[in-house]
Parts: C-alpha cells; structure tokens; sequence
C-alpha cells in the first residue's frame, strides 16, 4: 500500500542496480508521507473528538444540574411551600370549576340579548375603524377643540376682569369656525370610509344583521364619529337600553342560579384565608433557608472585600458586613409548626367545602338553554370531578406531609422528566418540569409528521417512478430548493401570514366540523405543525425519492413483464422494496422536526401548559412551548451556571439523545433495507 | 376476472390482447394524478410564500427612480424609527439620529401622537455584514477540517474501528438539532477555549503560564463573539462538508490514482496533483451549499454570536485583529428573528420586516441556485 | 402504424379473414421486416423477418449487440419503457394480432407474453406471493385459487418439493438456480401463451444450468418458447430451431440440426464454429 514506504524498501543497495530505499527526511521513524497521513487522521478524528465533546457540555451541566434540583425541591419541601401548594391546588380547582359555571351562567343571561350585543360589539368595532381611518382630522379637531375649552376656561376666569380679552375672544371664535370646517371633513372622510369595505370587515362583519340595521348603525356611527360627540345617538341608546332590560328580564329567571354561583364563591373562603395566611409565612420560611443557602458565599466575598481594602475604614466596614451574616441553621421545627397546628383546621374546612360545594354543584341547572351554556356546564362537570379528587387527595396529602422528609434522590429526576410545571423566576419557587415542553414538541412534531408525509412520499413516488423526464427535472429541484428555505422566514410567515389566514380559514362555517375550529389564537400548535410539515417535506422527500431510486430496476422490469400496470408495479414491488428507506426517512425528518428551533419559537404561542387533551384533537388549536423553543426563548436571559441555566442544558440533552436515538433507529431500518 | 387465469385454455378470441378493465385504467390515470397533485402542492406552497414576501419586499429595496434601489436600505444599520404629528398636523416619519435633530432644530415644537418603532428604520447593512462574516469564518473553518477528513476517509484510511467510529460520529453530528449546536457552542466556545492573555479571568477553567512570558494560556472562554458563532456554525456544518467532499473524491476515477503512483508519484503528490483538482468543481459546489444552510441559521449564533442592536460596523469597532474577531456582530436571521417576535409590531415595522426577509432570502436561495447550477454544470462538462 | 378509426372497428374480423388461409395455426409469432430503432434513424433491427411455431424452443443465437435480444424484447413490447425507442418499419404478430396496433393494450399482450430475465430477480416477497404475483394483479384474491395455481406452477418448474415447507420465506433466500427457477414459476403462473427468456442460464453455475435446461424441456409441451443465448451448445441442447442474427440482420434460420451440421451461410458456419462473436 505505501509505496514509498522507507521501511519495506530496506534491501542491501548495490553499484549496478538502482536504490529502491526512500528519499526524504524521517522524524522518529516516520517519513514525510505518514505525517501527511497523521495529520489527515488527526483531523479526522475531529469527528469523534466533537461528538465526545458535546456528550461532555451537555453531560456536565447534567450532572451539576440534578444535585442542585435536588436541593431545591427539598428546600421546597422544608419551607412549607409543598404544604401550602396542596391548598393551592384544590383552591385552583374550585376556581377552575366556578369560573366554568360563569361562563354558564353568563352565556344564559346574554343569549336573550344577543342581537343587540352583535349591533353594539359592530358598532364599537365600526368606530374604532373609522377613526383610525380618518385618524388625522379626528386628531386635529381633538386639538381644536382642547384649545378652544382651554380658552374657554381662560375667558371665564377673566371675564368680568378684563375686557380687552376681546381679541382671545375673536380667536376663539376663529377656532371655532376652524373646529366646524373640521366636523365638515371629519363627517365626509368618516362617509367615504363607512361607504368602503375595509371599515366593515370585522369579525363577523355584521352579516347576521338585517338591511336596517346595518343603515341605521351606519348612521349612528357617523353621528359619533367625531372626538366631541357628547351624547349617544339616539336609536344606539334605545337599543343599548333594550339590551340592558333584556339581560335584567332573563337573569330574573336565573335568580337562583346566580345565587349558588354567589354560594359557591364563598364557600372557598375559609380556605381561601387559611391559604393566604400559610403562604406568607411559607414565603419568609423558603427566603431564611435561601439566605442561610448563600450565606457562606456572601461572607466569603465580604472577607475577600476586606482583604482587598486599602482603607482601614473600607475594611472594618467588610469586616463588620462578614460579620453580620448568619451563619446559624434556621431552625426548621419552629418554622413549620405553624403548618402542623393548621392540619385538623384544614381537615375541617375540606370535609365543609366538599359537602357544602357537592350541595350546590347539584343545584346548578342540569341542562344550558343555549350551546355555549351547555357546553360550560358540560365543562364545570368535568371540573367538579377534578375539584373533588383535588380535595379528597391533597387532604391526605397534608395529613401526612413531613417537613423533614428526605426528598429521595431519584425524585430530582422524576420531578423533571414528569413534571408537570415549568415556572422559572418565580418569587415562590421555580420548578422544572419536562412535560409542558415534551409534549408541545411532541403534538407539533406529531402534526407536521401526518400532514408532511402523505404529500412529500406521494409526491416522491410520482417524481421519481411516474413523472416523465422532463419533469422530473423540474419538480426534484425545485422541491429540493424548498429546503433550503431558512427557518427563520418560514416563522416570519407564519407569525405574519399563515397564523392570521389559518385563523380566518378556521372561522369559515363549513369547515367548523374540523377539530379545533373556529380557532381564537393565531399562534398554535397546528400553525407551527403546518409550516413544520412544509419544511420538512424536501427532507422526506429527498430521502424517499433516494430510496426509490436504489430499487433495482430489474424489479419494475420483471414486474411489467408480468403485465403488471406501472401503478402496480410501483405500489406492490417499488414501494414495499424501498419501504425500510421509506420508514427511515420518515424517522429522519422527526429528528429534523423535533430539532426545528426558529418556526416553533416564533409561531407555536410559547405557552408553558401542557396542551389540554380533553378537547380530543381540538387540542391543536391551542398555543405551546416546545423544548427547543424554551432553550432559545429563555438561554440568554440567564446567569450562566444557575439552575435555571443548567436546567435549559438538561432540556438540551434530551433533544440529543432523542436526536441520537432517532438516528439510530433509522440505521438499524436502512441496515434491513441494505440486507435484501 | 377469474377467466384472465384461465387464458391459457381459451381459444384464441379475436383480438386477445384488447384492453379489459377499462375502469381500472381510470382509476390508474386518477391515482397518478392524486400523486402528481401532491407534489405540486408542496411546490405550490413554496410559490405562495415566495410570491408574498416578493410582493411585499420588493417595494422596500426597489424603487421607481433611479437609481432604483434603497441605497439607504443597504448602507444603513438598523435604527429606530420615529413617527409623529406635528401640531399643524403634518405626518412625519424618520430615524432616530434624525429625530434628534430635528428636534434641536426646533425648539418648542408641539408634538403630538408620537410613536417609537424600534430597529424599524434605517436598513441592514449591519446584519448583512455580521451574517457575511459569520459565514465566511465558518466555510473557512469547516471546509479546511472537512476537505482534510474528507481525504482522510476517502484516500488513506482502511477500513477498522477507526473507520467506523468516524462514520458514526459523522452521522450522529447531522442529526443533531441545532439548538443543541448552539448550547454546545456556548459551552466551548464561549466559556471554555483557550485563550492567550496577559491577565486572565478568575473563573477559567484553568490557566498555564506560557514558558519565558509573562502570558498565559487561559482556558476561559472567547466570549460571546464572531469567532464563537463561526466556529459553532463550522461544527453543525461539518457533516454537510465533509459528506459532500467525499463523494466528490469518490466520483474520481480510481485510475487517475493509479496511474500517478504508477508513475512513481507518492500518496501525498497523487493526492495533491491528481485527485483534489479533479475533485475540487465538487467540493466547491459542498462549500456553496454549506453557505447555504449556514447563513440561514439562527439557533445556533443566538448564544455564541449575535446582538439585535450594534452603533458601529466591525471595523469600526474594532482597534486590532484580535479584537475584531471577539465582537459580537449583527446578523440576518437573528435580526429577521427581532424584527419579526421581539418588538411590538405595527404597520410602520412592517417595511423593514419584508425587506430584510426579501433580501435575506433571495440571498440564500440565490446560493442555493449557485449550488445547484454549479452542480449541473459541473456534471456536464466533465466526463471521464 | 395504423391509426384508422374504420380499420380499429374492424380489426379482427378484417384480419382473421384475411390471413386466417396464409397463417397456419401453429404458428405464434410472425415478424414481417421489422427496423427497430432506439435512437431515430439508427436502426438496430434491419428487415427481420421470420416466423416462430406453437409448442416449439426456438432459439436466438449471434454475437453481442447484433440485435437478438432487442427483437426479443419487441415480443412483449418491452422496448416501449425506452422513450426513443421504436419500430420504424414493418410489423409483429402474435397469434395473429398486430401487437402495435392502437387497440392492443401492452398489459394485456405482457400477460400473454412472459418473460424470463437474465439475472434472476425475484421480488423482495415470499416464495408464494412471488408466484401469487402474476394473479393477484389481475384482481385474483381467492386464496383457494392461489393456493391451487401457486403448487402447479411451483411443481412444474420443479421447486416445489424444495420449497413446500418455507413458501413464506423470502424469495432472496433460495440458490440462484432454485431463484432462477422461481421466476420461471412466477411466469408460468399466469398462463402465457409464450414464454421469452433472455440468457436465463448466463448468471447461473453449470449444475443449476442443467435443471433449468431440464426445466425449458419440459416447458415447451405447454408453452411457446423463444430463448436468446450465447451459449451454443445449449442452443443445440434445447432449441428445436435457431435463428442467427448478425449486425442487426437475420441471417439466418432454421432447424437447429441443420443450423448446427449443415448451415446455409458462410457467416453462420464462421460464428458456429468459433471464427469470430
């Protein structure tokens, strides 16, 4: 193989025949060729070097990461603050479950007024537009007509005083004659721009209302449009008037209701009070044990201040200062015994709250008069069972909750990977909880992958097996040109584009039987699982069409000679042959979805809640975070080295390891693949 | 359709070969065209955001006069922007530096509806450069390690452990994300690699004394600046690099190799003389695509390199070479990333919004486009 | 080609009628001056002409690039996956029926048509659904049916009883004689009226040379045969006639005895007896 190889060219030379041996200088035995080939391989060791070093970033923030979580949540636990978040839960809850049987209540009370409540909400969006429409007058007769009230208020402090105001006079009257011309223009601008479309496209645009009602809001919207209009236009009053007399009337029928959603606000109030109380103290427990925490760090740093100090003065000050800081435990037993004594009193106030709520959760209607109040009760059902068990449970929890418990070791884990909060920078306590992010990641992914892949393997199979020629040469490339497409201007469509069209697409009537729909958000997960799916489908692509392309010909050639037609050749020979680089692909562009970081941080919402799956697949309509997105979003906000920063590093390793893991699920297919 | 298996005893009909399922023809002519339809969709997905950034960009880096570009679009770094009212009720919209000047001019002057956009005027010199820099720190640096492992892998190396363990690095580092890219970035980079300084940083990792100076070799980071972003860049492209220069190697024929050490030439001349020339059309289109997925990158000079607002360019800044590589620079996507999420938005953003997304992606997909035609070209001419 | 709407109308009648006197029934294929060209104005194939006979091996025998399987592969329309390629003159027909005729659909003239390729590919599937293949795209899903036609065909290429207790291993598994075998299985599943096989033993060792020799033997009393080969002595194995082609012309056909011990050309005596090819 070497061929100048010094050392295989070590034959006795003679006189006649020609020196074999090779030339050139040698450092250690090695020739001038084998340090080319060294430092080739040394580069190319750089490979492994990379990949050990990025196991070794994110590894060591790891490790520092889980013993400091670990510390945190037993300082959490010490604190009280764990006792105190049992009643926060079932307090959350029962808000959770009033809030619904509002939503109720209101929906009721607001159904009988509903056409007047659509000709006010048109109005006030009307308005609104018109004045930015015709925003330059409005703004000058704004002015107007302040100076001419300054003046006004001027001449009234004058007026017996001094008559030779005659001028301030005259010029008030100027304004005022200026302040009519404006009404003039204001009142044409704000015509024209009723009389133009744009004005009327609001939500809803009006569309339920009749011919009238449209000319007579037409009407009482010029009649406002102006910044002086002192009083409402008549017919807008009358009806303003209807709507008020209409909710009255109706919510007399649902006397009874509004008074159990009354009851059923106070019940909580003990609680309420008692949950208030412990807060406050658990918040000054967690702040001693922080400060007794960094105490030694502090001193230190005084002690060092004061040995840097020149002046005497300067160090006695950082002696003292060093001095003053406590080193001494908090003593933890005394702090806590304040959430000992409130176990039976909590007991009691739960055992009252849960009688006194199942009372009158069953004295709420059974069944809403219209379908947004049945669905809010259908809701608060659901609620109520939550609220129940909240209360049932963190009842035992409290009874048996130990200050000085150990948090095991494992938990610092397990409350990450499972957790299901991610707070940061909280002044009650910070938790890292994978889950709220995991599964944005996961939905989203989860999205782009069904939408991306019936399109891009459809449109491999037809480039690569049924396209002619010519056209292959066109659509291959410009489907591979896609990809190259940078993220960061597919968010920026979808933050400015593609969210406000998805939203109006999603309010079309006919397309309301589509989960989700109508949506209220613009940036949601499907918005981010579309683009998603958009970019990943020339990866998909590229890899299904290679895939294609490696089934020997010979295989459609037999088939045909079978007489088998070309669809049937492609889809019971050339797909099921290229199907492992067909599965693999698909895993690629996982990996490739999962890590996307620009499109989810710009369009998913970043919302840090775990989606909520009781709307089935309507979840999608919802906003999330993603784990890539929360590294981008909150990594240069934070110190380097805090929790909070080692924590965005463990999420960072997650996505490695799915990466890595994801790749190698896709070899181990493609080796199948290779075998046949 | 039972009596299709029995042909081989049917007499001969008349014409035997006639088409049968007419139905299942159609049927043929709808799924291709389901599939066809489907590939068009995604094209047609691309047309439309493409038409609509053009549509809306074009206006804000052409204009009709000439000389029908926005120079100040293309000279300027990104300002604010002021818009106001003047009490006579005249509409004014101008960048910062302006704004205080003409303030200064006139002194009590009433303003009225006064609004602050920020980073929406001026243009995008700054990011151009940044993103220019970034990139070119980070070809340099990839195509230098790739083209050698490249040849490593392709020319000398056998096949073992070694091998192996390459390989799988290689294809474990393009499948991470590149968020993670940035992290690790972060980590290295900017925390950690070494530096030579005469006073280093009490929170290094640790610190040699360089023999017979008064310097030392610091392990304490870089910081957040060029250097980092285009290291971290070259490492997330490193994959892309050094698997495009391997096939480029690969296609040389092996009886150009051959042929020179049959004439006496050693591994390295053979390589240096009669593969790298032949290969280097290949790699040239490599390094072109590696622009391209590189200067579209965000994720990854969000920690180690970028900064939404700098007053002065690079050179500007900097007093030597060395601290021209350790600013932190403006750059294209993380701008697009700023203007588009992280400033309120309103219709006077809007401008600088499509602009610089216009420009940006014509920029890439225009390298994009080299990449391909270079490719092309290449295949056509050269034969052997 | 003809594309006379009154012509398609009438085709079969029209031509039985004519030529159902000079067509005797034993004959299969008839190739009438046919030029065949990949590339326009190139012509490979120049005015070959001949005639192959029901229940007969015939075969085609020439040195590399004269054309053989090129004319092979007009049987069963196989050139038309070439986008340039084509006949520029003349005609073939199979049982009678102008195979480029408008009204011949090519998947139909395939099924009748089989073919056998060089290199024995079967497809990724199992031994059964290879063989199953051939129904299962004509619509057959009765498994009864399949099962039946599957031990025939597998009997008669003589690999059942190699193969009847692992129908459900891959078909990649087998030899390469045994996977030889198998596609020829898998043709003869479907009920060709004739079978065309290209070098069907070049890739094979000689041992399953000799099986699928055997097997083509025994073929030919239910099938019409025609094997391109280089092999000369299994063209005087097997062939009940040989045909010569050189540089894209048929110089010359006849029995096979007769080709072999008393040939007519001076060039088929060269390339038979080693002269040149």
């Amino acid at each position: 193989m070497n061929e100048s190889d010094p050392t295989v060219a070590e034959s006795a030379p003679t006189n006649a025949a020609p020196s074999f041996r090779g030339r050139g200088f040698r450092i250690f035995g090695l020739g001038l060729q084998d340090a080319i080939r060294y430092f080739f391989g040394g580069n190319a060791s750089l490979a492994i070097i990379l990949v050990l070093l990025i196991c070794f970033f994110l590894g060591r923030e790891g490790i520092l990461f889980f013993p400091s979580h670990l510390r945190g949540l037993q300082d959490y636990r010490s604190a009280g603050q764990e006792f105190v978040d049992c009643l926060g839960e079932q307090i959350d809850t029962h808000t959770a479950f009033y809030s619904s049987a509002n939503i109720a209540y209101f929906a009721e009370v607001n159904e009988s007024s509903r056409e007047e409540d659509e000709i006010l909400r048109v109005v006030r969006g009307l308005l609104a537009n018109t004045e930015a429409a015709c925003r330059k007058s409005w703004h000058l007769l704004k002015r107007k007509l302040d100076e001419v009230s300054r003046m006004d208020a001027a001449l009234a402090d004058l007026e017996a005083a001094d008559p030779a105001r005659a001028d301030l006079v005259a010029k008030r009257e100027a304004r005022q004659a200026e302040i009519e011309a404006l009404r003039a223009t204001l009142r044409t601008e704000a015509e024209a721009a009723l009389a133009g479309k744009e004005v009327w496209k609001l939500g809803g645009d009006g569309r339920g209302l009749s011919k009238e009602d449209r000319e007579r809001i037409r009407e009482a919207v010029l009649f406002q449009a102006g910044p002086d209009a002192k009083e409402e236009h008549p017919w807008l009053a009358e009806v303003k008037k209807r709507s008020r007399e209409k909710k009255a009337s109706s919510s007399e029928g649902l006397v009874g209701f509004k008074e159990t959603l009354k009851e059923i606000q106070d019940a909580i109030r003990p609680m309420r009070s008692l949950h208030g109380d412990l807060r406050k103290l658990a918040m000054e427990n967690r702040a001693a044990i922080n400060s007794y925490v960094t105490a030694p760090a502090r001193r230190a740093a005084m002690l060092e201040g004061a040995a840097k100090a020149q002046d005497p003065a300067e160090k006695a000050r950082f002696q003292a200062e060093a001095d003053k800081v406590v080193l001494v435990a908090p003593d933890l037993v005394a702090m806590n015994a304040p959430f000992y004594g409130a176990v039976p009193k909590h007991g009691e106030l739960s055992v009252a709250l849960l009688g006194e709520m199942r009372k009158l959760q069953a004295a709420l209607p059974e069944d809403g008069g219209n379908e947004r109040a049945k669905e809010a009760l259908r809701r608060s059902e659901t609620l109520f069972k939550r609220f129940e068990g909240a209360v049932e449970r963190n009842r035992g929890k409290v009874g048996q909750w130990r200050h000085d418990r150990r948090v095991p070791a494992l938990s610092s884990l397990t409350s990450f990977v499972f957790g299901k909060q991610w707070i940061t920078n909280s002044s009650w306590n910070d938790f890292y909880g994978l889950l709220p992010l995991f599964s944005g990641s996961f939905l989203i992914a989860t999205i782009a992958l069904v939408v991306s892949v019936p399109f891009s393997v459809a449109a491999a199979i037809y480039v690569n097996q049924l396209a002619p020629r010519r056209e292959q040469n066109f659509v291959k490339p410009a489907i591979e040109f896609i990809g190259a497409i940078p993220s960061v201007v597919l968010g920026f469509f979808g933050i400015v584009v593609f969210g406000e069209a998805l939203r109006a697409v999603s309010q079309i009537e006919w397309l309301s039987w589509v989960p989700g729909f109508p949506m209220t958000e613009r940036l949601t997960i499907l918005n981010a699982g579309l683009l998603l799916a958009f970019m990943s489908a020339p990866t998909i692509f590229t890899l299904v069409e290679d895939a294609l392309e490696n089934v020997p010909a010979a295989f459609a050639e037999n088939s045909l000679a079978m007489g088998a037609s070309k669809l049937q050749t492609v889809f019971r020979v050339i797909v099921p042959t290229a199907m492992s680089g067909v599965i693999a692909a698909i895993l690629l562009g996982f990996g490739r979805i999962i890590g996307e970081t620009m499109v989810v941080l710009l369009v998913a919402g970043n919302k840090i809640k775990i989606p909520d799956f009781s709307e089935g697949i309507g979840v999608i309509a919802q906003p999330a975070h993603t784990m890539t997105g929360i590294i981008a979003q909150e990594l240069p906000e934070v110190d380097s080295g805090s929790l909070h920063w080692r924590a965005l590093f463990i999420v960072g390793m997650v996505l490695f390891v799915i990466a890595l893991a994801v790749n190698y699920a896709a070899q181990q297919v493609l080796k199948r693949f290779h075998k046949i | 359709m039972s009596e299709a298996a029995d042909i081989g005893e049917a007499a001969v009909s008349e014409n035997p070969f006639a088409a049968r399922r007419l139905g299942h023809r159609r049927r043929e002519k709808g799924v291709s065209l389901v599939l066809r339809l489907a590939a068009y969709f995604i094209l047609g997905c691309a047309f439309y955001i493409f038409i609509d950034i053009i549509a809306k960009g074009a206006p804000v880096v052409f204009k009709a006069a000439p000389p029908f570009v926005n120079t100040e679009f293309f000279t300027k770094s990104p300002e604010t922007l002021m818009t106001f009212e003047t009490a006579d009720g005249v509409f004014h919209k101008m960048n910062f530096p302006e704004y205080s000047r003409f303030k200064e001019k006139n002194p009590g002057l009433e303003i009225v509806e006064e609004h602050s956009h920020a980073f929406s005027g001026g243009g995008i010199f700054g990011p151009l450069v940044g993103t220019a820099l970034l990139t070119g720190i980070c070809i340099v640096v990839a195509f230098f390690i790739g083209l050698t492992t490249a040849i490593y892998l392709n020319e000398y190396s056998s096949k073992g452990r070694f091998m192996d363990a390459i390989r799988l690095a290689i294809m474990n580092l393009a499948g991470v994300p590149s968020v993670v890219y940035g992290l690790f970035g972060l980590g290295l980079f900017c925390l950690v690699a070494p530096v030579i300084t005469t006073d280093p940083k009490a929170d290094a990792l640790f610190t040699l004394r360089i023999l017979f100076t008064d310097r030392y070799l610091s392990f304490q980071g870089w910081g957040t600046c060029m250097l980092a972003g285009g290291f971290t860049l070259a490492v997330m492209i490193l994959p892309v690099i050094i698997t495009a220069c391997e096939e480029s190697l690969k296609a040389i024929p092996s009886g150009f190799r051959e042929a020179s050490l049959a004439l006496g030439a050693t591994k390295w001349q053979t390589i240096a003389k009669s593969v790298i020339p032949y290969a280097f059309p290949g790699m040239l289109t490599a390094s072109v695509l590696g622009i391209t997925r590189v200067a579209g990158e965000t994720a990854p000079i969000m920690f180690t390199a970028a900064l939404s607002h700098k007053d002065k360019l690079p050179w500007e800044a900097a007093d030597s070479l060395g601290g021209f590589f350790a600013q932190s620079v403006q750059a294209m996507p993380y701008h697009i990333y700023t203007v588009a999420a992280r400033i309120p938005q309103s219709e006077y953003t809007k401008p600088m919004q499509y602009g610089s997304v216009f420009v940006f992606l014509l920029l890439v997909m225009g390298f994009a486009g080299l990449s391909v035609f270079l490719r092309i070209h290449y295949r056509k001419k050269i034969k052997w | 080609m003809m594309s006379d709407p009154e012509s398609q109308q009438t085709l079969s009648p029209n031509r039985k009628g004519a030529e159902a006197p000079a067509v005797p029934s034993d004959i299969v294929i008839e190739v009438d001056d046919v030029h065949f060209h990949y590339l326009k104005g190139r012509d490979i194939l120049r005015g070959v002409s001949m005639e192959i006979r029901r229940g007969e091996v015939t075969a085609f025998i020439g040195p590399s690039g004269c054309g053989k399987t090129t004319l092979l592969r007009c049987f069963n329309r196989m050139n038309d996956l070439i986008p340039t390629a084509g006949i520029s003159k003349g005609e073939i027909r199979i049982l009678g029926t102008d195979i480029h005729h408008p009204r011949v659909d090519v998947i139909e003239l395939r099924k009748h048509v089989g073919m056998v390729f060089q290199k024995y590919n079967p497809f990724p599937k199992s031994i059964y659904e290879n063989v199953a293949y051939g129904l299962r795209i004509q619509g057959i899903r009765d498994r009864g049916k399949l099962d039946e036609v599957v031990e025939e065909s597998l009997r008669f290429a003589g690999l059942w009883e190699e193969v009847k207790d692992r129908l459900d291993a891959s078909g990649l598994g087998l030899s390469g004689g045994q996977q030889q075998r198998l596609c020829i299985a898998r043709t003869i599943a479907v009920r060709p009226k004739v079978i065309l096989m290209d070098e069907p033993c070049s890739a094979l060792d000689p041992i399953s040379t000799a099986t699928v020799e055997e097997l083509i033997t025994r073929l030919k009393k239910e099938f019409t045969i025609v094997i391109v080969t280089h092999n000369m002595q299994q063209a005087t194995r097997i062939s009940d006639r040989t045909a010569f082609f050189y540089l894209g012309e048929l110089i010359e056909m006849d029995r096979t005895t007769t080709i072999f011990n008393n040939p007519s050309k001076k060039q088929t005596e060269d390339y038979i007896s080693g002269r040149f090819g």
